[in-house]
């Protein structure tokens, strides 16, 4: 399968302006973007994917062992960044999108100038005097939260629903709904998601980084972004008026304007 | 069709509601909650239906909460990732199942259904949100949910099952086996640390086959009467569920060590049963299946239910590759055996064959065997392999087998797998076979029946070996006894001979020789062959030696022999178409008279021209017609240095050659060692003419004529030949003038010199020869002693034996070469000291 097409990848603005490479978070797809992405277009060559297993990706180069940490995903970025031969790339994260990007650019410096950090945190669980926000306990109930409703999206109550190459029709299905997800992946993904503890990795990066920080987000709360901020040397932490998790969605102009005030 | 046209009749006028809708009591009280939030959440107005549900007072909600505030935790996360982004993205969202928490605390599965309102700049507004109570749904959706994970856990299960049995079906041993069942209990359940352990009965012990993470502990075997679980379940049969650490902690104090240790919360702990499904009581253990589970997990009965079927599909792949090894070891051990018959065949002698038992026992077998022979002298041992057991208990071991003719097996001892088996015909026991089975294969124990047919065809065939060993020391001493007895010699002649025994180890032949003198004057030499082998063969020669001995006369002459030799056969009807070549010289004359009855011509060397073969005087063999019609002989003169050279036809005949060749090869080799000192010389032309791989015996003699500066002399390994070369010796040593006192110094030198060579270079030899030349000049005697044999550790036996300072005494100078066997030669100058 071609990159593209395993990556669902759409590029669009200056062929020959320095690329930005917007990775959506956990729950949706490169469709997150659709507010923030076509303000840089007259400035930069914009590049939007979905993580394998998300959106229009393809479901079957998912691979349970390459996922079952962020360092699967981190690979697929510099994957892409090296498919599409991009350098000086600005990252731009969302969610758990803002760890994959930490760790990409850890591991490749050189590919990397800039990363926006979109509600980053780099565990979800607390820890001791560390506050994530959630107890294990709570990812659990997340998972059933999952379960519940992907029963009723899904409409199909087949013993086996998993979206697999043997049944391409709900493959199609799944794809052609917004932010749909392959129930089983979401939960896999999920699992990584919240159960991942990246706070080690934050010393290691060199690349600048812009954090920006929601009011009142559940996910993401400000202590982790003042985390965040505090274990990233030369980081930016711009805390946004914005509420809840996805500034991208509910305040794409406040978003915009601060990665432009940062870039 | 209806009969009122196209439009139908009106009823609106029967759907009127018989009362005022009031709008305001619609919102408050409709079977459904209503909100109204701002974009972050914030809640404005809601209505009493939803308060009723919630429990909550107006006053709490508006304005103070945001809707996600009365969610769960995990619902929050759902509400951030999922609900917000797709109401913003699309305007609306709908039947999202969220757990609305009640004041109370208390949940309320709803439903909900969004709406995103936006002002007239397309901003973010507010959202409306309709609630269903959804508790009957949600609840036969969970058992939906718990149904549809149930079965696809049921058919993970069964799709591991599946492979496993297919796995199963192409594992003929048993390794391949545990490396099949170690792979299905994480593919099943999700299980890890699985590992395999099979149940060797014959050693009452569990042996780990395979482990599914390699992080099984060193490889100890575990004794089944051991206190582990492991051992408890072989033993009892049956399955073990430990669900907590603190549950092992109870019962299975070691296994809680072991669960900590591998962070395993539940363990499974399951006999591989052969036998028929159902048949848990008392069915066979093969072996023991164990996993475990990194949480407390209770096994559901359906798991439960795979587990057994698991337990039971490997048992019987079990079981199958047990009679696949078993039949694969019943058709090696049959290989074994007729192989090994075969292979103890080919060598006939006791000891050689022994030890090729030995040879195909270890390491193949056996790590270590013994066999050990009670017949004969001293007990004939041959071993191998390692280690070696413990003397003493061996022989204590050994000594009881013997005495009751009962294989011992095993040992209390430490070493437990030890056997010993008697080596018995016809409730003789000949020795015994000790062996320790090679590691891999099943004790001794297990394989009695083998073990015993073993032990009858090694006896039987080493029983063989002793009779044709019996028979041929029997043949073997005759042959020797006649061969090696005085020959004679003076200053006027010599005479050299050889025998050497066909190379196989076959039995002894026929072939002779002999010289003696008829009159002080005349010299008679014989070189004759008999039908046959054996004791037989030995015995007739025997005879016929005696008979010419007895016949031979200063008269008769060679052809009058031979026709009293065919009188003599009519009575030895063994000795019929025994071949003679009879010569007899004058010694005062050097006339040689001869006669061939039906043996090779001899082969005369003169001084200065080449050996030419005697052809006259030829007739029939013995107890012939052809040979009666008419006995021949024949007169020649000899010269002064001739020698004559008598043979059987073992020296000159092959298979692969024609006659004339081989005659022509002796003649041509004769002819190379005209100048070569007698001693050696029949020697030499037998290894010269007949290689190392000769089918035949060859004997030879050779006269050699004329008058010695040296005297030439060549006895057999016999201490008791050295009186009579002493003789030979001291009238030489007069008859040259030496003075007594040199003579007896010389004697004993040399007396000693060939003692030592026949009880030291010869002491596995009986057929060895030593060869003594003496030379006598006008000032010293020189004497030359040189023997073939094998001096095992020529310095340490020769400082011992007084026999070399005695000989340094006596003479002048000694000097030993052992370039070509030992050669000790000996100096004195003549006359007094």
């Amino acid at each position: 399968m071609s990159l593209i097409q395993k990556f669902a990848i759409n590029e669009a603005g200056r062929p020959d302006g320095q690329p930005m490479l917007f990775a959506h978070g956990f729950g949706c797809d490169q469709n997150m973007w659709r507010f923030v992405a076509p303000e840089f277009a007259g400035s930069h060559r914009l590049v939007l994917f979905d993580h394998v297993g998300a959106g229009r990706s393809d479901l079957r180069a998912y691979d349970d062992r390459r996922y079952a940490s962020l360092d699967g995903y981190a690979s697929d970025v510099l994957e892409i960044v090296h498919g599409l031969d991009l350098h000086d790339v600005i990252f731009v994260g969302h969610s758990v999108s803002a760890m994959i990007g930490v760790l990409a650019a850890v591991r490749e410096p050189d590919r990397f100038s800039k990363l926006v950090l979109v509600g980053p945190s780099p565990c979800y669980i607390d820890d001791g005097d560390y506050v994530g926000g959630f107890g294990r306990a709570d990812i659990e109930a997340m998972l059933e939260s999952l379960d519940s409703n992907y029963l009723g999206w899904s409409r199909a109550m087949a013993p086996v629903i998993a979206g697999n190459a043997e049944r391409p029709e709900l493959g199609q299905e799944l794809t052609d709904s917004f932010c749909a997800t392959d129930p089983d992946i979401a939960r896999k993904f999920a699992r990584v998601t919240f159960l991942s503890d990246n706070r080690a990795d934050l010393a290691k990066l060199r690349t600048p980084a812009l954090i920006l920080q929601c009011t009142d987000d559940v996910i993401a709360p400000s202590a982790v972004g003042a985390y965040v901020h505090e274990h990233l040397a030369g980081s930016t932490l711009v805390a946004m008026n914005a509420t809840g998790h996805c500034p991208n969605l509910s305040a794409p102009a406040e978003t915009v304007a601060a990665i432009k005030a940062y870039l | 069709m209806t009969e009122s046209g196209e439009g139908g009749p009106d009823v609106t006028q029967d759907l009127r509601v018989p009362w005022e809708e009031d709008p305001g009591d619609l919102y408050e009280h409709a079977p459904c909650g209503y909100l109204t939030t701002l974009p972050d959440g914030t809640i404005v107005k809601v209505n009493e239906t939803f308060l009723a549900w919630s429990g909550y007072e107006r006053t709490d909600l508006v304005g103070r909460r945001r809707f996600r505030d009365l969610l769960g935790a995990g619902d929050r996360i759902y509400h951030e990732t999922h609900y917000a982004p797709l109401l913003n993205m699309r305007g609306s969202v709908s039947e999202v199942a969220f757990d609305l928490i009640r004041k109370d605390g208390r949940r309320l599965p709803i439903l909900v259904n969004s709406v995103l309102g936006r002002d007239s700049s397309g901003l973010p507004r507010a959202v409306r949100t309709t609630v269903f109570n959804a508790t009957e749904r949600r609840s036969y959706e969970k058992e939906l949910l718990a149904a549809r994970r149930a079965a696809e856990a049921s058919e993970q299960r069964v799709g591991a099952l599946q492979q496993v049995v297919a796995d199963l079906a192409a594992a003929p041993t048993a390794a391949e086996v545990g490396d099949a069942v170690v792979r299905a209990p994480g593919a099943a359940f999700g299980a890890e640390g699985a590992q395999v352990w099979l149940l060797d009965a014959d050693r009452a012990q569990l042996t780990l086959l395979a482990g599914a993470d390699g992080g099984a502990p060193a490889g100890d075997d575990i004794p089944l009467a051991s206190s582990r679980p492991v051992a408890r379940v072989a033993r009892r049969g049956d399955l073990h569920v430990i669900g907590s650490v603190a549950e092992a902690e109870k019962h299975f104090p070691e296994l809680a060590e072991t669960m900590r240790r591998t962070g395993h919360r539940t363990m499974v702990l399951l006999p591989l049963t052969a036998g028929f499904a159902g048949e848990s009581v008392g069915a066979e253990v093969l072996g023991v299946l164990s996993f475990g589970f990194g949480e407390e997990r209770e096994l559901s009965d359906s798991e439960l239910r795979v587990v057994r079927l698991l337990g039971h599909q490997a048992g019987q792949a079990l079981d199958r590759a047990r009679l696949y090894d078993d039949a694969r070891r019943r058709e090696e051990r049959a290989t074994f055996l007729a192989e090994t018959t075969r292979a103890l065949d080919e060598v006939p002698r006791l000891l050689p064959r022994a030890r090729r038992l030995i040879d195909r026992l270890v390491p193949r077998m056996a790590e270590w065997a013994a066999v050990r022979l009670q017949v004969g002298p001293a007990p004939l041992l041959a071993g191998e392999g390692g280690p070696v057991p413990d003397p003493e208990r061996l022989a204590q071991r050994v000594a009881l087998v013997t005495a009751n003719n009962k294989a011992e097996l095993t040992d209390d001892g430490p070493d437990r797998d030890l056997a010993v088996l008697p080596l018995a015909v016809g409730g003789r026991v000949l020795g015994t076979l000790a062996l320790r089975m090679a590691p891999g294969r099943p004790p001794a124990s297990a394989e009695a029946s083998f073990l015993g047919d073993l032990a009858d065809r090694v006896a039987l065939a080493l029983e063989n070996a002793r009779l044709y060993e019996q028979e041929r020391a029997v043949a073997r001493t005759l042959q020797r006894s006649l061969l090696a007895s005085d020959l004679p010699g003076d200053p006027r002649f010599a005479v050299e001979t050889h025998y050497q025994a066909a190379a196989q180890d076959l039995e002894v032949g026929g072939d002779w020789f002999d010289a003696f003198l008829i009159t002080p004057d005349k010299l008679a030499v014989v070189v004759g062959d008999v039908v046959g082998r054996g004791i037989d063969a030995a015995t007739t020669m025997g005879q016929l030696r005696s008979a010419i001995r007895a016949l031979a006369s200063a008269e008769a002459g060679p052809a009058r022999l031979l026709e009293r030799l065919d009188r003599f056969v009519d009575r030895v009807e063994s000795a019929r178409m025994a071949t003679v070549a009879y010569a007899e010289v004058d010694l005062s004359s050097n006339e040689l008279t001869y006669a061939c009855a039906g043996h090779l011509p001899p082969l005369l060397a003169e001084p200065g021209s080449a050996p030419a073969y005697l052809l006259e005087g030829r007739s029939g063999a013995l107890g012939t017609l052809a040979g009666r019609r008419a006995r021949i002989e024949h007169r020649v003169p000899l010269a002064a240095g001739s020698r004559l050279l008598l043979y059987t036809d073992g020296l000159i005949e092959r298979r692969t050659r024609g006659i004339d060749a081989g005659f022509a090869m002796l003649a041509r080799a004769y002819a190379g060692r005209r100048a070569s000192p007698l001693p050696g010389l029949t020697a030499g032309l037998a290894a010269n003419l007949v290689g190392p791989e000769h089918a035949d015996d060859v004997c030879l003699l050779c006269l050699a004529l004329g008058t010695e500066d040296r005297l030439e002399r060549s006895i057999g390994a016999d201490p008791q030949l050295i009186a009579s070369l002493r003789a030979d010796l001291r009238g030489w040593l007069a008859s040259h003038g030496v003075d007594e006192q040199t003579a007896q110094a010389v004697l004993l030198a040399s007396s000693e010199a060939v003692a030592n060579a026949i009880e030291h270079g010869y002491r596995n030899d009986p057929f060895g020869i030593v060869d003594i030349t003496t030379v006598v000049s006008a000032e010293a005697v020189e004497v030359r002693i040189t023997d073939r044999g094998d001096w095992q550790n020529p310095h340490g036996d020769l400082a011992r034996g007084r026999g070399l300072r005695l000989m340094e005494q006596a003479m002048d100078e000694v000097t030993f070469d052992r370039t070509d066997g030992t050669t000790v030669t000996m100096r004195r100058a003549r006359g007094q000291r």
